[in-house]
């Protein structure tokens, strides 16, 4: 047994027991809505395999075309408002120029989330016009005609009172006598100042909260009120979800959708594991059965280094981490059937080499660099086609294609490495032993070697 | 040594024939697009009560879905009563979710649920705030009393068992009956949330309590978008390759030419997946897409394969013909090929046998692209190296009255 070829043993063998430590031990964060079960092995899910729901919003600005720091701003707004409402794992990215898509992993209740983003939270302060006599302007409809409630800043200016006064430390309380629950809201300095002059003015007079130009609550002052106040009469969830709002603040767009909504159900995408796991073991299975069936002793060899090749990949999945999706794992039961053709080409090579005559170690050098340059060719085109649809998957937020391309792409470079490194280590190990003269085990008949010896002569 | 390359012409005609009756039907009856790529809702909508699809056709087209496509399924479903659920919606989602993860853990299988009775828990859009709704319901206007759930199994399950697994989670008073739900799936023009309410009033009014089961809707600018992108991503990818295989075969004479008909190949594979999804009107959505690109990158490995034996024999037997040379490899690698794609077939197959029915359409592409690129790199790609090479295009068409320059 050669010393080097040794050495790589062992470091095969350390890898390997790395590898199975990190796949059964090493608990990657949690990310399930709902069922624990789910988490297969601690793996990133895909919202394919963990349930969930995938919106896209169109923003938009008036007539203008958004910026990207209002895309951005945008995103941000929404990520805190996802996040409070207790969306784990939820992403927000941008889309294209101009989109935004949210991604919601475990939510089933989806009209209530998409209330939740696509709302402006446009808080605004108002008061009721009167006429020269001091009675209120009424509309056709009988209504109050409402307009800004407005003061003088620090700076001098006249400007409306709005949520971008308010600190971001709205929060749900109940009141005293009744019990009903009530949103308190604090303004900052400045806005204490504004609030302060409205409130004065308008002791005895009702004052508007409108959210994004809807009247939430008309409360009559009482009195001059200087930094914070409540806002009445509110359903406990919808009270839950306005200071949510209140406290992500104001979109600076406002965001036309969802124009693109797909939900799958957390149940299906379990099934969906647990089926696929099934595929892949019996996958697995037939590979190595037709293996060792066609290339008896090598296959045998290659079907271990399958296997190693198999926990690899799932421990490179966590570290990475890679979020696995249903085509992930396609990608994944795929680049076994692929990681096999490596071996096939070199036992294809070896068994042309052992046929001429040729010893069994100049055989497996020979096979190996003679089948090199067909897997290097075949397998980086591969993987040009996987960085391609790694591409588009990324510039269309398409996690699914992003996860088959990562998966594959991943997969084909580590079975070049398996094929090349540890299959060889394996056959090297051979040479020299008593197996190395035992051409049957090598899939090669005694009469079809000589005859072949004899024709090459 | 097999002789592979004089026939080739039958081999191009039998491919001809597959892409010309593929190109046939795509010009008939065009691609099954799904909404990914055509834009569109698909909605699943299950009916407490029977409803005949000739009224729910109707109503749709009353409702500006005259163009909806309609198909009529029976689930088996047992119909829940009594159970303690909360009267606020967002609470009984969690309760529900909880049931279907418990009744899932317990009998291996989907579990969905439909919510149906609840008078007012499908009013958007009208409750306390305005249009600031954060739930789909005003609060208090829905009582557990009356609300029917509808369990839906992915297998079928005895009575029996999910009466005691019921018991065993705690659902005490609970009754349910066995039954078959209508369910209907439709597919129609992009529906707006807003939309998707008002469909589910104006039906509940004319059939009783309805349920939507799924709900995924694409805008016609996003699925543009996509069409474009992946149209991108194909060229690209059949580009790059063709680079990359003229700087893989830079030493052989005219390397442009392998890259050229390695691509003609994979295109060759790309066609007979359009045409078997044309004939056979499956789905074509974006999993088609990344098995179009998967088999690229498949196909192009066996092509390789064949071709480097032509890089190696060019340097050790160049006393043979570019024929019998493309001969010689296709006989030494057709062993590696076909095992190759066995390999892959297997695994594939495997996929389509247990990997449940999300991904069907997605190994069928891969299996069909397997088998055409195994074909292609046999009997394709090689032979059109000769055709180029021997001239055989310009035979076809010298019967055309352009006078050829004699060179």
């Amino acid at each position: 047994m050669n010393r080097r070829n040794s050495i790589i043993l062992v470091l095969i063998i350390i890898l390997f027991a790395l590898a199975i430590s990190e796949v059964l031990v090493r608990n990657a964060p949690s990310i399930q809505g709902g069922n624990p079960g789910n988490n297969t092995l601690g793996m990133r899910l895909g919202l394919d395999l963990s349930g969930g729901t995938r919106l896209v919003y169109e923003a938009r600005l008036g007539n203008e075309t958004p910026t990207a720091e209002d895309i951005q701003s945008a995103i941000n707004i929404i990520t805190k408002r996802v996040d409070a409402y207790g969306v784990s794992e939820a992403t927000v990215q941008k889309l294209g120029s101009d989109q935004i898509v949210v991604q919601l992993p475990g939510v089933r209740d989806v009209e209530a989330a998409i209330a939740l983003i696509g709302t402006t939270a446009q808080l605004e302060y108002k008061e009721v016009l009167y006429d020269s006599s001091g009675n209120p302007i009424l509309d056709s409809n009988g209504n109050y005609q409402w307009i800004p409630a407005t003061a003088v800043d620090s700076n001098g200016k006249e400007v409306a009172l709005t949520g971008q006064y308010l600190k971001r430390n709205a929060k749900v309380i109940f009141a005293q006598n009744t019990n009903a629950p009530e949103v308190a809201f604090e303004f900052n300095s400045e806005g204490a100042t504004l609030f302060s002059q409205i409130t004065g003015r308008l002791v005895g007079k009702p004052l508007g909260i409108f959210l994004d130009n809807q009247l939430i609550s008309s409360p009559t002052v009482k009195q001059q009120i200087g930094a914070s106040g409540v806002i009445e009469n509110i359903p406990l969830k919808e009270a839950n979800n306005l200071a949510i709002l209140l406290n992500a603040g104001a979109l600076p767009v406002s965001l036309n959708g969802p124009i693109e909504r797909m939900t799958v159900d957390p149940t299906l995408g379990a099934d969906s594991i647990r089926k696929s796991l099934v595929a892949g073991m019996v996958g697995i299975i037939l590979v190595i059965a037709f293996m060792v069936l066609y290339y008896r002793l090598p296959g045998a060899l290659a079907s271990v280094a399958l296997i190693i090749y198999g926990i690899l990949m799932l421990a490179l999945f966590k570290l990475i981490p890679v979020t696995l999706t249903l085509p992930g794992i396609a990608g994944f039961i795929l680049s076994i059937g692929m990681a096999v053709d490596a071996n096939v080409l070199i036992f294809e090579r070896l068994k042309e080499e052992l046929r001429s005559g040729r010893n069994l170690s100049v055989a497996v050098e020979t096979g190996f660099n003679r089948a090199w340059p067909a897997i290097r060719d075949s397998n980086i085109t591969t993987i040009i086609a996987c960085i391609i649809l790694y591409w588009i998957g990324s510039a269309l937020a398409e996690p699914r294609m992003m996860g088959f391309a990562l998966t594959l792409g991943i997969g084909v470079a580590l079975s070049m490495f398996s094929a090349i490194t540890i299959t060889r280590t394996f056959m090297r190990l051979l040479v020299g032993t008593n197996v190395a003269g035992n051409l049957p085990l090598f899939g090669i008949s005694k009469s079809a070697q000589t005859s072949n010896a004899k024709e090459q002569e | 040594m097999l002789d592979f390359v004089s026939k080739r012409k039958w081999f191009f005609l039998l491919s001809g024939l597959i892409i010309i009756a593929g190109i046939i039907v795509l010009s008939i009856s065009r691609l099954n697009l799904g909404i990914e790529f055509s834009s569109g809702t698909t909605m699943t909508m299950v009916f407490e009560s029977h409803v005949e699809q000739g009224d729910l056709r109707t109503s749709l087209a009353d409702l500006g879905h005259s163009n909806a496509i309609i198909q009529r399924s029976a689930q088996d479903a047992f119909l829940v009563q009594g159970l303690a659920l909360s009267p606020q919606q967002d609470e009984r989602d969690q309760q529900e979710a909880q049931l279907a993860d418990n009744l899932q853990a317990k009998f291996n299988t989907t579990v969905r649920i439909a919510e149906f009775g609840s008078e007012g828990n499908t009013t958007a859009g009208n409750a306390s705030l305005g249009n600031v709704t954060l739930g789909n319901e005003t609060l208090g206007n829905v009582t557990s009393g009356n609300t029917t759930l509808a369990l839906i199994f992915g297998k079928p399950i005895a009575p029996s068992d999910l009466s005691s697994e019921l018991a065993n989670l705690g659902y005490t008073g609970a009754t349910f009956n066995q039954t078959t739900l209508d369910s209907y799936l439709v597919r129609t023009r992009s529906v707006s949330t807003q939309e998707k309410a008002q469909i589910q009033q104006a039906l509940e009014q004319k059939f009783g309590p309805m349920s939507y089961l799924d709900f995924a809707t694409i805008s016609p600018e996003v699925s543009a978008q996509r069409v474009k992108y992946n149209i991108y991503a194909i060229i690209a990818a059949a580009v790059a390759i063709l680079l990359y295989m003229a700087w893989a075969f830079r030493k052989l004479a005219s390397p442009f030419r392998y890259g050229t008909c390695a691509i003609v190949a994979l295109l060759h594979d790309v066609l007979i997946m359009l045409a078997v999804f044309a004939i056979f009107r499956i789905e074509v959505n974006s999993m088609f897409i990344i098995a179009i690109l998967t088999i690229i990158g498949f196909g192009v490995n066996n092509v390789i394969v064949v071709f480097d034996r032509l890089r190696e024999s060019k340097v050790v037997e160049s006393r043979f013909d570019l024929a019998t040379r493309v001969n010689m490899g296709i006989t030494e690698t057709i062993t590696r090929s076909i095992n190759t794609s066995l390999t892959v077939l297997f695994t594939l197959f495997a996929l389509y046998a247990f990997g449940g029915s999300t991904i069907h359409n997605f190994v069928l592409a891969l299996i069909v692209g397997v088998i055409a690129s195994t074909y292609s790199s046999l009997f394709i790609a090689g032979q059109l190296l000769v055709s180029w090479e021997q001239g055989d295009f310009g035979k076809l068409f010298s019967w055309l009255p352009i006078r050829r320059q004699q060179s």
